[in-house]
C-alpha cells in the first residue's frame, strides 16, 4: 500500500476504487453513476497534480480581496477629497495664520497711526508755546534758524518716550526750515531730528540701541546718543512722500489732524539703506499754519521680526504687506517677513498679479505663477482719511515648488501607507490561508497514511464529520475485507473481469465499433471507416453502452483505458 | 527558524543603510529646510553686502542642503554683545538666542560657560581648521581649549585721517605723516594742531580743536604697554606700577587734558563726521563708518579724503598691534540646525567669498590661502579706495607687526568698561580744571595743578 504513496496516478485509482466500492456498498449507487463521479474526482486530482493547489488558490483569492478594498478605500478617498486633503488642511492653517497676522498688523499700524498723531498734536503745541516765548511764530521759522537746535533739542525726551511707548523703530521731526539756506539746494534741505531704535524688538531697550540718524551733532553729543553711520545733519526731503504729501492733504482745513496721517510704501531715505515705512502727521500751530511734519518708523527689521510666520509644513511662508491697486500687489514697495529670502526677487519685480484659485490663490509675475498663498485687505487708515482710497494687503505667500513638493510629499505618504496596508494584507492572506487549508492538509495525511487512529479533532464541523465517517467506514470495511476475502486486487479484478465479460455480449457490428474506440478514433472517423452513417454508429453506441453498463463514451474510454493500464487485452 | 534570520538581517541591513543616510545629512533636506536664525553687528554700508552673501548662500548651498539663514538682528557690536548676554541670561524681554552670532571672545565666554554654544571643532574637521591662520583659531578657543568663536572676520587696529583736514593743517604749521608713526609723534602733532585751531579764530582764545580720538582706551593702553614690554593685565587684574604704564597713561591723558585729544564716549568716525577730530584708532572694520565728507555745524560740508597708516609705536617699543574683531558662535539647537550652522560657517569663510566679504567692509580674511595672493590681487581689483588703502595698510603691517590678544578671563568685559569709564571721568574732571585755571595762569602751570595727584589716585 505504501508504495503507492509515491506514485501519485496509481494512488488515485486506489483511491477510485475504495471510493467506488464504499459509495457502491453504503448508498447502492448504480454502477454507472459510481464510475462518472469517480472519474470526475480522478479528473480533479489530476488537475492538482498539474495545476495550483487549494491553499494557493485561496491565497490568490484572499489578496484580489485585500487589492479590491484597497482600490476601493482609494475610490473612497479620491471622490471624497481625502486625497488632497492635506493641501486643503495647510490652507486651513495658512488662512488661520493670516488671520492672526492681519490683526497684529492692524493692531500695529493702528497703536503706532494712534501715536503719531498724539505725538503731532504734543509736539505742534510745545514748539508753539516755545516759538512763542521767543516772540516768534512757526511760520518764522524759516528766517530764524539760530532758533532751531535748541527748538529741536528741547524736544529730544518726548521724541525718545514716544519712540519708546509705541514700540517702533525711529521717531522723526522734520521742520520746514534750514539751519544754512545760503546753501544750494537749501530749499530740499530741512532741519530736524531723527531718532532709530536699533533693537525695537527688546522690551527694556536701553539708550545704547539709540541712534541719531538725521538731526544736530550736539543733540546726540549731549545726550550720548550715538551718530548713526548714515548720519546727516538735516533730511533731504527732494522726492519724499513722508514729507509733502501729508504737507499738501492738510491744505483741506476740514479735515481732521486724526485723518491727515500717512503710511509710506517700504522705501529707503535718501542716503539710507533700511527700508522703511513712515507713519507721518503734519505739524500744525493752532492758527493752522503748518510747520512741517513728525511721525514714527516701522523699519524692515521690526516688520520681520513682529510678524514672521510659523508654519510647520511651509517652511519658506512669508507675509508681504504691500500697496495693493487693480488686484496686483507693489512688491517693490512692501515689508516682508517669514523664511524665503525676497530681496533679489523684490527688485526685480515690481508687481504680482493675484489670480483667485483654490485652496490658494495665485500670485503672478508677468511671464507665469510664482507664488500662491493667501491674502487679506488691511485698513490703516480710518474712515474720512486724506489718503482713504490708498489699499493694503497682507499676503502668506509660499514659493509654488514648495506646494507641489507638499504635495508630492502628501501622496508619497499616502503611496506608502496603502503599500503598507497591501503587505499587511498579503500577509494576512499568506497566513489565514496556510491555517485554513493546515485542517484540510492534516486530514489528507491521514487518510494518506489511511491510519484513522490518530484522527484528532479539528473543529471544522464538515472536516471532523468526515473523518469520523472515514475511521468508522475504515474500520468497517477492514472487517469486512478480511472477512469477506476482499483484497483491492480482488475488487480490481472483479470490476475488469465484469467489464471484460459484458464486451464479449457486443455483436460483431458492434464490436467493430468499440474496438475502433480502443485505438482511439472518435464516432466521425468510425462511420468513415465502416462506411456506415453517424446515426448508425450512434445507434451501435446506444447498445455498447448498455450491454457494458456505461452512461457516456469517456465513461467507456475511462474503463478501457484502466484495463490497458492493467495489462489486460480485450478478446 | 533560516527564515526569521535572514528577515532580521535584512532588516538590519535596511535600517542601517537609512541611519547612515541620516547619519551624512544629519537630518538636513532640502524638500523641508531648517531655518538658522542670525544676528550680526555688519550694518550700515556692510548691511549691503552681507545681504547680498546671505541670499546668496541660500539660494545656492542653503536651498540645495535645506537650509534658510534668516537675519533677525543687525546692530552694532556693543549692542548685540548686551542683547547676547540679556538672552543668555534670560532677561525679562530679552528675545531668544539665535542660532548664529558674532560675537568677541569676552562675551563667547559667558555663553560658554553656562553650555549655552557648540564646540566648532565638532563641525570642522582637523584639516579644514589648518586652512586658517592659527592666531585666529586660538582666539576663538575658550575653555578647555574648544573652539567656540570661529573666525569669520577678523581685523586690528589702524589709524585714520582725515587727510584733507592734515594737509591744510600741514601746510600752515610743518605737521608731517610720519611724526604719526609714534604714540609721542601723534601727541606732538595733536599739540600743534590745537594751536594752529585755536589761531583761526584771533578772537577767541582756547577755542583749539581735538586732533586725536582712539576707539578703545582700553586697548590702547594694553597694546601700549605690550609695545614698551610690559603686560597690562597680571593674574587678571590690570597693572598700573610699571613705567610702561605710566608712559601710556601720560600719552592720553596729559592730552586729553589739554583738549588735544578728544574725551568721548562712543567711535571716532562720529566725531570725525563733523570735523572734532582729525586723527583716530580703531578697527580696520570701522572704514565703513567714515563719511566721505565732513558736515559743520551751519550744515556747511567739505569732502574728507581718508588716508589709512599702521597702527603707531610708543618710542622704543616693538612693533605691535591689538588683534580685534568677533568671530562667530554657534549656539546648541539640534544636530540639524548646528550642522547647517557648520556648512554655513565654511561657505562663509572659504577663501574666495571671505575675501569678497573683507573688500568690502574693512575686515581683514581669516585663511592662510586669503592672506596670500588673493589678497593682493583683491587690493588690485578694488573698486573702494578707501578699501584698497586699508588692505594696503593691512599687508604692511602683517609683513612687520606682532599681533596682541588680549587675555580672556571671566569679568574682563567689565573691568574693561569700569576702566575706560575711570579714566574718561578723570580726563574730564582734569580737563574742566585745566580750563578754568588756563584763563589765569600759563599753561604749564595749570596743566601741573589740574593733573596733580590724580594718577595716584586713579592707582588706588
Amino acid at each position: 500500500m505504501l508504495h503507492l504513496l509515491n506514485q501519485p496516478r496509481e494512488f488515485s485509482k486506489h483511491l477510485l476504487n475504495r471510493g467506488k466500492h464504499i459509495l457502491r456498498r453504503i448508498y447502492n449507487f448504480p454502477y454507472s453513476d459510481i464510475l462518472a463521479a469517480e472519474e470526475v474526482r480522478y479528473l480533479l486530482r489530476k488537475s492538482i497534480d498539474t495545476c495550483m493547489t487549494m491553499r494557493l488558490k485561496l491565497f490568490l483569492l484572499l489578496i484580489v480581496l485585500v487589492v479590491t478594498m484597497l482600490l476601493g478605500m482609494i475610490l473612497i478617498f479620491t471622490v471624497t477629497g481625502t486625497l488632497t486633503a492635506g493641501v486643503r488642511g495647510t490652507q486651513k492653517e495658512v488662512e488661520l495664520e493670516l488671520t492672526n497676522i492681519s490683526q497684529e498688523i492692524t493692531d500695529q499700524y493702528g497703536l503706532v497711526s494712534a501715536h503719531a498723531v498724539e505725538f503731532s498734536k504734543n509736539l505742534g503745541a510745545s514748539m508753539e508755546k516755545k516759538l512763542t516765548a521767543q516772540g516768534l511764530t512757526s511760520s518764522e521759522l524759516k528766517s530764524h534758524p539760530e532758533v532751531l537746535e535748541d527748538l529741536v533739542a528741547g524736544e529730544y525726551e518726548r521724541s525718545l518716550f514716544t519712540l519708546q511707548r509705541s514700540n517702533c523703530s525711529g521717531v522723526f521731526i522734520i521742520l520746514d526750515a534750514t539751519v544754512n539756506a545760503s546753501l544750494p539746494n537749501s530749499q530740499q534741505s530741512k532741519a530736524g531730528l531723527y531718532l532709530k531704535n536699533m533693537e525695537p524688538n527688546i522690551l527694556n531697550s536701553s539708550s545704547s540701541y539709540i541712534f541719531l540718524l538725521r538731526g544736530f551733532s550736539g543733540i546726540g553729543r549731549q545726550n550720548s546718543v550715538t551718530l548713526h553711520s548714515q548720519w546727516k545733519m538735516e533730511f533731504d526731503v527732494s522726492d519724499s512722500p513722508y514729507y509733502s504729501l501729508p504737507i499738501k492733504a492738510s491744505a483741506n482745513k476740514e479735515i481732521p489732524l486724526s485723518r491727515l496721517y500717512y503710511w509710506t510704501p517700504a522705501l529707503k531715505m535718501a542716503g539710507t539703506t533700511e527700508e522703511v515705512m513712515l507713519c507721518s502727521v503734519p505739524l500744525i500751530d493752532s492758527r493752522g499754519n503748518v510747520f512741517g511734519v513728525c511721525g514714527l518708523e516701522v523699519s524692515e527689521m521690526l516688520f520681520k521680526l513682529s510678524h514672521m510666520p510659523d508654519n510647520s509644513t511651509y517652511k519658506r511662508l512669508f507675509c508681504i504687506f504691500a500697496p495693493s491697486s487693480n488686484n496686483s500687489l507693489s512688491v517693490s514697495q512692501a515689508l516682508f517677513a517669514g523664511g524665503y529670502y525676497v530681496r533679489e526677487f523684490k527688485e526685480k519685480e515690481r508687481y504680482l498679479t493675484i489670480k483667485n484659485n483654490s485652496p490658494f490663490n495665485s500670485y503672478q509675475q508677468a511671464d507665469g505663477a510664482l507664488f500662491s498663498g493667501l491674502h487679506k485687505e488691511i485698513n490703516i487708515y480710518p474712515e474720512g482719511s486724506a489718503f482713504a482710497n490708498e489699499k493694503w494687503i497682507a499676503a502668506l505667500l509660499i514659493p509654488d515648488e514648495d506646494i507641489a513638493s507638499s504635495i508630492t510629499k502628501a501622496n508619497l505618504k499616502m503611496t506608502l501607507l496603502f503599500l503598507i496596508l497591501l503587505v499587511i494584507g498579503i500577509s494576512i492572506s499568506y497566513y489565514l490561508s496556510k491555517r485554513y487549508i493546515s485542517p484540510f492538509a492534516r486530514s489528507i495525511e491521514i487518510i494518506k497514511s489511511n491510519n484513522f487512529s490518530d484522527v484528532s479533532k479539528t473543529n471544522i464541523a464538515e472536516i471532523d464529520d468526515l473523518m469520523e465517517y472515514l475511521s468508522a467506514n475504515n474500520a468497517e470495511s477492514s472487517e469486512e475485507s478480511k472477512k469477506d476475502g476482499y483484497t483491492e486486487e480482488k475488487l480490481s479484478a472483479e470490476v475488469y473481469e465484469e467489464f471484460a465479460k459484458n464486451t464479449k455480449k457486443l455483436s460483431p457490428a458492434e464490436r467493430a465499433v468499440f474496438n475502433l474506440y480502443v485505438e482511439g478514433y472518435t464516432a466521425k472517423q468510425i462511420a468513415e471507416i465502416l462506411c456506415l452513417s453517424i446515426n448508425t454508429i450512434k445507434t451501435h453506441n446506444k447498445r455498447i453502452y448498455m450491454k457494458l453498463n456505461v452512461s457516456s463514451r469517456e465513461e467507456l474510454l475511462v474503463y478501457v483505458n484502466m484495463l490497458k493500464e492493467s495489462g489486460r487485452e480485450f478478446e | 527558524m533560516k527564515k526569521w534570520t535572514a528577515l532580521l538581517i535584512i532588516s538590519l541591513i535596511i535600517i542601517s543603510i537609512l541611519t547612515a543616510g541620516c547619519q551624512k545629512t544629519h537630518g538636513l533636506n532640502p524638500k523641508n529646510p531648517v531655518t538658522i536664525t542670525m544676528w550680526h553687528n555688519y550694518g550700515g554700508q556692510m548691511k549691503i553686502t552681507m545681504d547680498q552673501m546671505v541670499e546668496e548662500f541660500n539660494e545656492t548651498v542653503g536651498a540645495g542642503k535645506g537650509i534658510i539663514i534668516n537675519v533677525t538682528s543687525i546692530s552694532s557690536s556693543a549692542s548685540l554683545q548686551d542683547k547676547l548676554i540679556m538672552a543668555a541670561k534670560g532677561d525679562p524681554g530679552a528675545p531668544a538666542l539665535p542660532d548664529i552670532a558674532t560675537a568677541y571672545p569676552k562675551t563667547a565666554v559667558i555663553l560658554a560657560d553656562k553650555g549655552l554654544l557648540v564646540n566648532l571643532d565638532e563641525q570642522f574637521t582637523a584639516k579644514e581648521i589648518t586652512a586658517y591662520v592659527p592666531r585666529f583659531i586660538e582666539e576663538g578657543r575658550l575653555e578647555t581649549n574648544k573652539l567656540y568663536v570661529f573666525p569669520t572676520a577678523k581685523s586690528t587696529e589702524v589709524i585714520f585721517l582725515n587727510k584733507s583736514i592734515f594737509d591744510r593743517f600741514a601746510k600752515d604749521s610743518g605737521a608731517v605723516y610720519s611724526d604719526l608713526q609714534t604714540f609721542e609723534g601723534l601727541a606732538k602733532t595733536a599739540a600743534l594742531y590745537y594751536k594752529w585751531t585755536d589761531a583761526q579764530t584771533p578772537n577767541v582764545a582756547n577755542d583749539g580743536k581735538t586732533f586725536y580720538h582712539t576707539d578703545s582706551l582700553f586697548n590702547f593702553t594694553q597694546v601700549g604697554c605690550k609695545q614698551l614690554g610690559k603686560d597690562f593685565i597680571v593674574n587678571n587684574k590690570p597693572d598700573y606700577s610699571s613705567d610702561a604704564y605710566r608712559k601710556v597713561w601720560g600719552n592720553y591723558y596729559e592730552q586729553a587734558v589739554q583738549g588735544y585729544y578728544a574725551i568721548y564716549d562712543g567711535y571716532a568716525s562720529d566725531l570725525a563726521k563733523t570735523g572734532d577730530i582729525v586723527c583716530s584708532t580703531g578697527s580696520t572694520a570701522g572704514v565703513a563708518f567714515f563719511d566721505p565728507q565732513v558736515t559743520y555745524a551751519d550744515n556747511t560740508s567739505e569732502p574728507a579724503e581718508l588716508m589709512i597708516l599702521p597702527y603707531p609705536v610708543f618710542e622704543g617699543g616693538n612693533k605691535i598691534a591689538v588683534q580685534r574683531g568677533s568671530g562667530m558662535l554657534v549656539t546648541k539647537s539640534n544636530e540639524a540646525k548646528e550642522y547647517a550652522a557648520g556648512i554655513f560657517l565654511k561657505w562663509f569663510t572659504n577663501p574666495v567669498n571671505n575675501l569678497r566679504f573683507v573688500a568690502s567692509t574693512g575686515y581683514l580674511p581669516v585663511t592662510e590661502e586669503a592672506y596670500g595672493k588673493i589678497m593682493s590681487d583683491e587690493i588690485e581689483k578694488s573698486q573702494d579706495v578707501n578699501i584698497k588703502k586699508l588692505l594696503t595698510t593691512a599687508v604692511e603691517m602683517q609683513d612687520h607687526y606682532d599681533y596682541y590678544i588680549p587675555p580672556l578671563f571671566d569679568g574682563i568685559d567689565i573691568l574693561q568698561k569700569d576702566y575706560e569709564k575711570r579714566l574718561k571721568q578723570v580726563s574730564l574732571n582734569s580737563y574742566k580744571s585745566y580750563k578754568s585755571l588756563i584763563n589765569v595762569k600759563d599753561r604749564d602751570a595749570a596743566l601741573a595743578e589740574s593733573t596733580k595727584g590724580v594718577l595716584q589716585a586713579f592707582i588706588k
